[in-house]
């Protein structure tokens, strides 16, 4: 990877980084920016593969479709998983569903930086206590800009470093497999095929306030593999029904209040 | 945290300030507010305090407006907002527009006190965390990223990550902003008004759209099939092929069910779950494996995966 390259990318890991204001906060960053599918384009067109980038992206995208941060508490650290883990896989030519596998091993890493980084954080809170004390709101302001020096550290110089020093290696790490373990590399395959069954299991679990609504869940499965209806069909058919879902539901209410009345 | 209280027994005695000193916050100053922290949210973020120097500094417009010749006025409202706060930053910000209603009605004479806007503060980031957590990033987001996938999958083109690239900004910015405003047009009663105006019914049509969706991409993502076959006389089947005949992508349908009964029912982790993946897929691949190690060909028939 070419020093232009690697900082190119971890200046996407820090723009895109939970904690980093620029590009309209949270918005335009973690939920946009460090998605994987928009990481695998920005990746591949980076390092000169669009079409492989997307794919890779959406692959690794599976996994992590489902994934919340409730109260900063980060499961597995997108930031690594899209900005580490994809743009390794694609120096090295590591099919899709390997660069899936080699994507969770980064988030597992990720989020101990994550931890030091939030914890880390509160010095800052302090330094505001004590200008709160002060009255002194312009000081309170400028912590605000000062806290991302943490961020950029953890999240656009370590990058740069893995990235730059780590490239080749994953290229020969890959190779070797390839070579030397190529039952290794079938395993990770089929485990990359079958992760996204984690993402879209925790999808169901946030999504569903009660098990009987899942039946939904197989409405969209059964499209898919019996009506072979392409994605964008599903999301169409199932706006219809959840307006038709809206109006019933509304009628329902309104008939208990009656029926409650009488 | 009374202490405020003790501090402007005049200004309470004085009853409502006379309309000619009237201190209303500008247009200008919400849209600057939520500006600031549309941007800002997270950026000192902290396990211990989380959101609280974010929340200050939105508040820095509408306080210069209401309290700017009151140096203790803002000391005060500095100490009040830099408590603990932390929702779902893209729409919680109702309660930063509550917020921001209560504090003119407070620079305005009402007897408000720090605990009353601290209250209504948490008492609105709780529900929408929860809310905004599971309408964002558990329904909206997925489903756009499911669009953007079904684009761009099998071909690999930049159409996918384009479209959501512009579609998420664009309908989170603009909810972000209705709901800011909207919170401060409803002051107190924000959370009422959005109960009693069906909003139960809106988000369960909303998780009816996304369950959906979310078995759409399901079944098109997950890969999980068996090699196994078995020969009678002359005519060899593969499992796989009558599954096929009879419910395409059956297995991975029921490892997601098998997951998902895990974590709900038996309280795994996401790790626990992956791990769980790990370790089916390895059982079930465990004859390959070792028929690879030791070169033991006729051992590859009993993969299961």
């Amino acid at each position: 990877m070419q020093v232009w390259q690697a900082a190119l990318i971890a200046l996407f890991c820090y723009l895109g980084a939970l904690t980093t204001p620029w590009l309209v906060g949270t918005t335009g960053g973690w939920y946009v920016l460090t998605r994987p599918l928009v990481a695998g384009f920005l990746c591949g067109l980076v390092l000169g593969d669009v079409t492989t980038g997307v794919l890779t992206g959406i692959a690794v995208q599976a996994v992590f479709i489902g994934l919340i941060t409730p109260g900063g508490a980060v499961p597995s650290d997108l930031s690594f998983v899209s900005y580490l883990g994809i743009p390794l896989a694609l120096i090295a030519h590591a099919k899709p569903e390997v660069a899936v596998s080699l994507s969770v091993g980064f988030g597992v890493i990720g989020v101990a930086a994550w931890q030091l980084l939030s914890v880390g954080n509160a010095a800052w809170a302090h330094l505001c206590d004590r200008f709160a004390e002060e009255g002194d709101l312009a000081g309170i302001i400028r912590v605000n800009y000062l806290a991302q020096i943490g961020t950029f550290v953890l999240r656009g110089i370590v990058p740069f470093l893995v990235l730059l020093l780590g490239s080749g290696f994953a290229q020969s790490f890959i190779v070797f497999l390839n070579n030397q373990v190529p039952w290794l590399v079938t395993y990770l395959s089929l485990l990359g095929g079958a992760l996204p069954a984690v993402g879209i299991a925790i999808l169901l679990l946030q999504i569903a306030p009660s098990a009987r609504l899942i039946v939904w869940f197989l409405l969209g499965w059964v499209m898919v593999v019996y009506l072979k209806v392409p994605t964008v069909g599903v999301a169409v058919i199932g706006a219809l029904v959840a307006i038709i879902y809206y109006w019933f539901f509304s009628r329902m209410e309104t008939e208990n209040v009656e029926a409650r009345n009488v | 945290m009374s202490d405020t209280m003790i501090e402007r027994p005049d200004d309470m005695a004085g009853g409502p300030t006379p309309p000619t000193n009237e201190r209303t916050l500008t247009r200008g100053d919400l849209n600057r507010a939520w500006w600031i922290w549309t941007f800002f949210n997270l950026s000192a973020f902290s396990m211990e305090r989380m959101q609280a120097p974010a929340f200050v500094y939105m508040m820095s417009p509408i306080l210069k407006r209401l309290y700017s010749n009151d140096p203790e006025e803002i000391k005060g409202a500095l100490k009040r907002h830099m408590v603990f706060f932390n929702t779902e930053p893209q729409t919680g910000v109702i309660a930063h527009g509550v917020t921001a209603a209560l504090e003119q009605q407070r620079a305005n004479g009402s007897p408000i006190n720090d605990e009353m806007i601290n209250s209504v503060k948490a008492g609105i980031m709780g529900p929408m965390a929860g809310i905004g957590d599971s309408m964002i990033p558990g329904t909206l987001i997925p489903i756009l990223l499911a669009i953007g996938m079904g684009i761009s999958q099998g071909n690999g083109s930049p159409i996918g990550p384009l479209f959501y690239i512009f579609a998420y900004p664009a309908i989170i910015l603009l909810l972000s902003y209705y709901l800011f405003m909207f919170g401060y047009r409803y002051g107190m009663t924000s959370m009422r008004e959005l109960a009693e105006s069906g909003f139960r019914r809106i988000t369960s049509s909303f998780a009816v759209l996304g369950l959906i969706v979310a078995g759409a991409i399901g079944a098109s993502i997950i890969t999980l099939k068996t090699p196994l076959a078995y020969t009678s006389g002359k005519l060899t089947v593969s499992v796989q092929g009558t599954l096929d005949k009879i419910f395409p992508q059956l297995l991975p349908l029921l490892l997601v069910i098998f997951l998902w009964y895990g974590m709900r029912r038996r309280g795994w982790t996401i790790n626990r779950a992956l791990l769980m993946t790990l370790v089916i897929v390895l059982i079930g691949y465990l004859p390959g494996l070792i028929g690879a190690i030791f070169g033991i060909g006729w051992l590859q028939a009993f993969r299961i995966f």
